[in-house]
């Protein structure tokens, strides 16, 4: 489906990628890389949502937070394994999403964002009350353990590659999604909602399942998050982490692929290698985003792909490829 | 023009159905009976409830009394999303293709459609690369192969009307529901539209909305004529051409001006 030249040249930038994670542990700080993949596949769960099925939910921190609680308790009070802890984790945030997908995919724009703010309120107050969350204090201390009784999460490096091939493969699945029957009617559904019905598509059925999808996407992010950080808390829940989800995807692309990933490793950066401004972080990502919005609204990976597609076409038209010229002049 | 038998049960019915919007009534009491494998047209003069009853029969809208029938079914409660399902695909007024969909793809969600391929999210789409011949099969019938990798929205009018088409056809439908197929077009993308249309009422029912007496002259079997949401005369061209009710009816009206026209 999608063109052969552009298609090669996706596959050496993910081995390019793939290469760079690989010897990333040893270059930089492993947890801080490990931020990136946690809050990149968060942010890849909610561009699946607001990306590909358009709809922009306020509340994608509840489903992250609520698989990183559970998790954290089923592996701290439980003494379960970490991959049993994920899976519960995973398990629980999906079920979350299913619950607050049935009511919010009811409404459209504005309502659909207002349906998911509130419900994750809920959830944030529920969070702050339970005694099993520890409340202001979180969820701390949580031990790794060993991952499928044979990795040592101990081991910062082990820690390192479970999270990277759990990152992998829940981005392989990310993109399975997008490229098959149901990717291809969600992106139609997108574009014209009443044409889709008239094809026999059910919008419903659609923004369910792409709401339990990104929902659970995000659940995995969150289970993932306590295992790395060995600890839950408020923050988590809180309406910020949703904030920041939709900050890091339109930063790096909403609609696009890798995109939301990029946008974690800036934002990440920007936490990690600013700390000492303080509270200046927190400006200078409130411009960045402005500059974002207003500047390059594609994000950093869509205006990437945008200027690739026009280097592609020039080069085609000075070669005389008919077909591509021929697509330059209908296109733009 | 071959008149079908009024004896045989009529593929498409419906039984005094009425739209009312806060007390006004948009459509009353229209009971039309569509014969299977024939081209009916619905005309009628701006605010006839045409596009009203259009989207009745299409259940994009729900109707305030009255039953549809297709195939002897009662369908009035379905889903709009259902009877594409039953066979039933309606267009739209304004050209809907998906605009950032390439013209490929476009044929492809429809078809795959029809091939029980809609919510699967675990199929990769290079496993179905196969449907890609079929659906370039569909573009070549309306002319579109060559423009197979361009984003639709980019093509001009005409042709989004004839990819519309073609993914009506991929999805083989016994009934094809047409609202006003020539709306906002030249003379010279009519002529293409309306061949097209006659290509594909070979084994299918057609019913069309239309403003442009030109197309459905040529085209129709049998025409139903509306006036402020009622039906006024229904029969061959000439007998509702020739009626005083629709002449009269018409005198200053839009009507007149397209009838002028022929």
């Amino acid at each position: 489906m999608i063109l052969p030249e552009k298609s090669r040249a996706t596959l050496y930038l993910y081995a390019a990628l793939f290469l760079l994670g690989v010897l990333a542990p040893f270059v930089v700080y492993p947890m801080f890389v490990m931020k990136i993949y946690v809050y990149g596949l968060f942010a890849v769960a909610f561009n699946l949502l607001f990306g590909f099925a358009g709809l922009l939910s306020f509340g994608h921190g509840a489903f992250f937070g609520t698989a990183a609680y559970a998790t954290g308790h089923a592996i701290k009070v439980w003494g379960l394994t970490p991959d049993v802890g994920i899976l519960f984790g995973v398990l629980l945030g999906t079920g979350l999403a299913g619950v607050v997908g049935a009511f919010a995919i009811q409404r459209a724009g504005i309502y659909f964002a207002m349906i998911t703010f509130a419900l994750a309120e809920v959830v944030h107050f529920i969070a702050m009350k339970m005694p099993l969350t520890g409340g202001e204090n979180g969820l701390t201390q949580v031990r790794r353990g060993m991952f499928l009784g044979v990795f040592d999460l101990s081991v910062p490096l082990v820690m390192y590659f479970v999270c990277f091939g759990i990152f992998i493969l829940a981005f392989l699945f990310f993109l399975r999604i997008i490229h098959s029957p149901f990717g291809l009617a969600l992106r139609a559904m997108k574009d014209g909602e009443d044409r889709a019905i008239s094809l026999g598509y059910s919008p419903p059925r659609l923004k369910f399942q792409a709401f339990i999808l990104s929902g659970m996407l995000a659940a995995l992010a969150g289970s993932l998050k306590v295992v790395v950080f060995e600890f839950a808390s408020l923050s988590d829940v809180h309406w910020m982490t949703s904030g920041h989800v939709i900050l890091m995807t339109l930063l790096g692309g909403v609609g696009t692929y890798i995109g939301p990933v990029f946008g974690s490793l800036v934002v990440t950066f920007l936490e990690d290698y600013l700390s000492f401004l303080g509270q200046w972080v927190t400006i200078i990502t409130g411009c960045i985003f402005i500059v974002c919005v207003i500047g390059f609204r594609r994000g950093v990976c869509g205006e990437i792909n945008v200027l690739y597609d026009k280097l592609r076409r020039g080069r085609a038209a000075r070669q005389g490829d008919p077909d591509t010229t021929r697509a330059e002049q209908a296109g733009e | 023009m071959t008149l079908s038998d009024p004896s045989a049960q009529p593929v498409l019915e419906c039984r005094a159905l009425s739209k009312s919007f806060k007390g006004f009534y948009a459509v009353r009491d229209v009971s039309v009976a569509i014969a299977d494998k024939s081209v009916h047209a619905v005309i009628g003069p701006n605010g006839a409830g045409k596009t009203t009853f259009f989207n009745l029969l299409t259940k994009f809208l729900t109707p305030s009394s009255g039953a549809i029938f297709y195939e002897g079914r009662d369908i009035t409660r379905e889903s709009p999303w259902s009877i594409p399902n039953m066979g039933i695909i309606r267009s739209f007024q304004i050209s809907a293709v998906f605009p950032d969909l390439t013209v490929l793809e476009n044929v492809r969600v429809s078809y795959q459609r029809s091939q029980g391929y809609d919510y699967q999210f675990w199929v990769s789409n290079r496993k179905l690369d196969d449907f890609d011949d079929r659906c370039m099969a569909f573009l070549k019938q309306v002319g579109l192969e060559r423009d197979a990798m361009l984003h639709a929205g980019s093509l001009p009018y005409g042709r989004k009307r004839a990819l519309e088409i073609a993914t009506t056809l991929a999805l083989s439908p016994r009934v094809m529901l047409l609202d006003e197929p020539t709306a906002g077009m030249g003379h010279e993308s009519i002529g293409l539209v309306t061949e097209l249309i006659q290509e594909a009422r070979r084994d299918r029912t057609i019913v069309l909305v239309e403003h442009n007496l030109d197309v459905v002259k040529d085209l129709s079997d049998r025409i139903t004529v509306m006036q402020r949401g009622q039906v006024l005369v229904e029969g061959s061209y000439d007998a509702v051409s020739n009626d005083p009710r629709v002449i009269e009816a018409y005198i200053g009206g839009d009507l007149m001006e397209d009838v002028g026209r022929v």
